[in-house]
């Protein structure tokens, strides 16, 4: 009995290191990461980007937001924002921060400025919680895993360069070579998301507006957030109970189910559903995208580059 | 060709189960157990592997945390403190009530704000400064000022905690004030209520009053004397409220009134 537990203990940690190996050490292709750095590269340079029309009336002499009067909202978190305050400083800052977030987003000296991307970016967070939303949440831990990862192989300035000097490439064979690093980043997104989703779920559970299908209402009721107005929907009552249950459902089954690979395809085309109908009521159209965009790390490499046949993999000599 | 076939097979392994590797081993390469080829030697696995853990649990901690966390949860989280909140993994307790959909969880109560400011001096037919400002372009710009009046609402709503509750008001109504050189208005948030969804069909006929539910939360007059702003917030049971520079956190220089501050008064 005894030799049967301990046998049961040592196959189940034998089990697990090799699950453990197999599911974060096998080396696969950046390609899926290449995509997710271009797409939310856009997002982040969008989001930079239009801070600059209030930079100033928020963050300048007399602005809305004095870095030490608003100190104990921000906690202490770091953002070289709060050394600034002068419009000429901040001004130039915030143009260096735009133009190293264009250089991730198109991927040139992608390994540097994945890094510098996700110091400004966090820095513009870390300023001023109070005019974030939801997309900085899902943005900031997608640049924090790509730091990680080779994803300027593909779809980038870096491997441009790198397909006109080809012949000079000392090892040809670099452009394939599968990343350790790579895996390590799809999987962290990949766990980082079904965790998030899940709690989404979780917290409407606690919720009674998701229990007795109005969620779905107050988010489409707020008058000053949402895109569309779809209140005449109040006529169909069930509709709203339904819509309401299906986000849930989505949520607590997604963590779940979205590691078979059967069901995958199905989750992420739901997904877009939900996170679609999320954005029309509450006019966060970012949050829709960055969600969309960090659900591309279930997508295979295999299926993703079989979408963009033109783009062929080349040699990146920093790549890991 | 057999490179394409080669690195197919290769980038599948995270998305699909995974697949036999012909590729030789060199010294660096193992096994683990299924024929499965990994780079990366034991040693370097394991110390990976330990910074994955640690990483892992404090997101855990930071995700987990977001509602009604216990007390065991809010002394993880303080121990991750420094770590999740520079890097914004978490909601909780800075962020939140500002990020109030963070993981989209909607409640009656989350409405939307506005923040308005009189200016005393430009007169009593001058239209109020608005926050958010009405038509602003492109749409995330909106969305930042309505984020910025919805925490400056949910703050205030807090009556337990008038020091906070009065951040954002000073430092947006002094910025207004110091941005027209005027030495004094008053800043009110309001609140928009939203309507039941039982109470649409009376929308439809004439009776708008579900749609057009605001209410004032916060009323504060707001003083400018040089670079310092005063406060003066009105109670909601018709009396005066303490000044605020006398319960605003240690960290936020005490402030004094201005020689020409009116005395406090009753509405």
């Amino acid at each position: 009995m005894l030799r049967n537990v301990v046998d049961y203990f040592q196959r189940l940690s034998s089990g697990f290191g090799q699950g453990w190996t197999r599911f974060w050490f096998t080396p696969s292709d950046p390609a899926t990461l290449s995509a997710i750095r271009l797409c939310t590269g856009l997002v982040v340079v969008y989001l930079h980007a239009t801070l600059l029309f209030d930079l100033i009336a928020f963050f300048g002499p007399n602005g809305m937001l004095p870095a030490d009067e608003i100190a104990p909202l921000s906690g202490a978190t770091f953002s070289y924002l709060n050394f600034l305050s002068q419009p000429a400083e901040l001004w130039a800052v915030h143009l260096v921060g735009l133009a190293v977030l264009v250089m991730f987003a198109v991927g040139f000296w992608t390994r540097v400025t994945t890094v510098l991307a996700l110091v400004v970016f966090l820095s513009d967070i870390n300023r001023a919680p109070m005019i974030t939303s939801l997309t900085e949440p899902i943005a900031a831990m997608v640049l924090l895993y790509l730091c990680l990862a080779p994803s300027g192989r593909y779809f980038s300035v870096d491997a441009w360069l790198a397909r006109r000097k080809r012949p000079s490439v000392a090892d040809p064979d670099a452009a394939n070579r599968p990343s350790t690093f790579a895996t390590i980043a799809t999987r962290l997104i990949q766990v980082h998301l079904a965790l998030l989703i899940a709690m989404m779920g979780f917290s409407k559970i606690n919720s009674e507006v998701w229990w007795i299908g109005t969620g779905m209402w107050w988010l489409m009721a707020r008058p000053e957030s949402r895109l569309v107005d779809v209140t005449g929907l109040y006529r169909w009552p069930k509709l709203i109970d339904a819509w309401t249950h299906v986000i849930v459902l989505f949520e607590l089954v997604f963590p779940l189910l979205v590691w078979v690979p059967l069901a995958r395809p199905l989750l992420l085309g739901i997904g877009v559903f939900v996170w679609g109908s999320i954005a029309l009521v509450t006019g966060d159209l970012t949050f829709a995208l960055m969600m969309c965009i960090a659900s591309l790390a279930y997508v295979s490499p295999s299926t993703l580059r079989a979408c963009c046949q033109r783009s062929e993999p080349v040699a990146v000599p920093n790549a890991a | 060709m057999d490179d394409e076939r080669q690195l197919t097979a290769s980038e599948n392994r995270v998305h699909q189960p995974i697949r036999m590797h012909r590729v030789p081993m060199n010294k660096t390469e193992s096994s683990d157990g299924r024929g499965n080829h990994v780079t990366w030697s034991a040693e370097v696995r394991s110390a990976a592997s330990l910074l994955l853990f640690i990483h892992l649990f404090a997101v855990i901690v930071a995700v987990t945390t977001y509602t009604q966390p216990s007390l065991l949860q809010r002394r993880l989280h303080e121990l991750c403190d420094l770590y999740v909140r520079n890097l914004h993994l978490s909601a909780y307790p800075v962020t939140y009530p500002f990020a109030r959909f963070h993981l989209t969880h909607a409640n009656p109560t989350d409405v939307d704000f506005s923040c308005e400011m009189t200016i005393d001096s430009a007169g009593p037919d001058a239209a109020p400064i608005v926050i958010p400002p009405p038509g602003l372009q492109p749409l995330v710009r909106y969305r930042r000022y309505q984020a910025l009046a919805n925490a400056t609402g949910t703050l205030a709503e807090d009556a337990l905690d008038d020091g906070a509750a009065g951040i954002l008001p000073r430092a947006i109504g002094g910025s207004i004030l110091k941005r027209r050189d005027a030495a004094q208005g008053e800043f009110r948030v309001r609140a928009h209520y939203l309507p039941e969804i039982d109470d649409m069909a009376t929308v439809e006929s004439g009776d708008r009053a579900p749609l057009e539910n605001y209410s004032n939360t916060y009323e504060a007059q707001v003083f400018v004397s040089g670079d310092k702003v005063e406060i003066l917030r009105r109670s909601s049971t018709l009396e005066v409220a303490p000044a605020e520079g006398n319960a605003q956190p240690t960290n936020t220089p005490p402030t004094s009134s201005p020689p020409n501050t009116p005395p406090p008064q009753n509405r």
